[in-house]
């Protein structure tokens, strides 16, 4: 079992998300920074961007971050975040479904143009 | 009959005034628990930046950052007072205005030139009321405390600070401790203090700049930074904490206001129904005295007719 840390992200208007994590990715004020229990004590400046937390369960939660600042200390992770967004949950399970439903779109979307009644939307090739 | 007719219309009135004040009580109930969960939800952001601040000040000489230096060398302060914009509220605005206006003539009687930040019409009113002519004014802010406004104030008291116009910004609001206990406090806003570590003083004195490099590089090695400069994220950590501690005053003040109106509109409340009870007694008191005196003339006609 994967060890973990702490992770807190906080706004003014209060405990957005406070939860023990194995990985979290967040923007740091120029790139993405991943954090894993027992990183060294940093202090950071955070940019803007989406931060990813993974937890011991496989679940996957997700909230965008808009500056502020972020400290490591004794294996716990503080983000205090000018502004965040509510933070979205997702399983293993959901996960694996959701990429499976985007594979399928992207199989029929190259396999044969949309239906006229449907017009799907716009989609890049890269998409 | 004339009697009877006025006890009514009073009655009338004082019912009236209970509907009113028990109205206002309720939308300042509403309010303040809005605000008081707005107060609890900085709670824990301005604790844990403090936190962080504290734990970048022991790790650099912070004898080099503006906003923590004090200038004793200028004359003049400014004082932000905070009170309300309306009325209605008990002994919330007086005992501010009150307060701020011994604060204000302590520090002109010590030779403290002051520039005077007044929020609220009843600031206003009971500055000018003592003689007291505000440096600047805002008056249009009602029922809520907008963090980008606190921010443009606080970065202009930065920005004059930093420029050495300003010696000292003190605070002078209503602090929100508990739901039965809020005090008009003076409290300073910058130089910044309370960020240092203990054994520290905030203005850092020369002791402090016999730190040496070494020394210093020692403590930085113990934390990473991002950007590698300490004194960079200082400079980003410490006017963050100055908006938020203007910003949790501002918080406070309108929590502390509508708990005061709550509280004095309810006895108002309380009074209207005390009066309008009595009136009802006087009331029926007067009508059966009207009765019995009608009784009585009609008795008294029958006997004289015999």
């Amino acid at each position: 079992m994967a060890k973990t840390f702490t992770c807190k992200v906080i706004t003014p208007e209060g405990v957005l998300l406070e939860r023990a994590a194995v990985s979290v990715q967040f923007p740091a004020h120029d790139g993405l920074v991943g954090i894993l229990a027992d990183h060294a004590a940093m202090i950071t400046l955070v940019g803007q961007g989406g931060l990813m937390l993974l937890d011991d369960q496989d679940r996957v939660v997700f909230t965008q971050v808009t500056g502020g600042f972020a400290e490591v200390r004794q294996n716990v992770l503080t983000v205090l975040a000018d502004q965040a967004t509510a933070p979205v949950e997702r399983s293993a399970e959901a996960r694996a479904r959701l990429l499976e439903e985007a594979r399928q779109e992207l199989a029929q979307g190259r396999g044969k143009k949309p239906p006229a009644e449907a017009p799907a939307p716009p989609v890049s090739e890269s998409a | 009959m004339a009697k009877i007719r006025e006890i009514l219309r009073r009655r009338k009135t004082a019912r009236n005034i209970r509907k009113i004040t028990r109205t206002m009580e309720m939308i300042a109930t509403s309010r303040y628990r809005r605000v008081h969960g707005q107060v609890a939800g900085l709670h824990p952001y301005a604790e844990a930046l403090t936190a962080m601040v504290g734990h970048v000040c022991r790790r650099v000489r912070v004898s080099t950052q503006p906003l923590l230096q004090s200038h004793p060398q200028v004359k003049r302060d400014a004082l932000v007072v905070i009170a309300a914009n309306r009325g209605m509220c008990g002994g919330y605005n007086t005992s501010l205005v009150r307060l701020a206006v011994r604060r204000i003539r302590e520090q002109r009687a010590a030779g403290r030139e002051l520039d005077i930040y007044a929020f609220g019409t009843r600031t206003l009113a009971g500055l000018r009321q003592a003689g007291i002519e505000p440096f600047w004014q805002h008056l249009q802010f009602e029922g809520r405390v907008v963090f980008d406004e606190v921010a443009r104030l606080s970065q202009t008291l930065m920005e004059r600070f930093i420029a050495g116009e300003l010696g000292a910004v003190e605070l002078i609001y209503t602090r929100f401790e508990t739901s039965t206990r809020q005090s008009p406090v003076v409290e300073p806003l910058l130089p910044l203090a309370g960020v240092e570590p203990a054994g520290r003083k905030k203005a850092e004195p020369p002791a402090g700049k016999t730190e040496t490099a070494e020394k210093s590089k020692a403590y930085q090695a113990q934390y990473l930074f991002m950007p590698k400069d300490p004194h960079r994220v200082l400079r980003a950590l410490l006017p963050r904490a100055v908006v938020v501690r203007a910003y949790r005053s501002f918080l406070d003040a309108l929590a502390s206001e509508y708990l005061a109106r709550m509280t004095a509109m309810r006895t108002a409340t309380e009074n209207a129904e005390d009066m309008a009870h009595q009136l009802t007694q006087q009331y029926n008191r007067a009508r059966q005295g009207g009765i019995t005196r009608e009784l009585a003339e009609i008795v008294g006609g029958a006997e004289a007719l015999k």
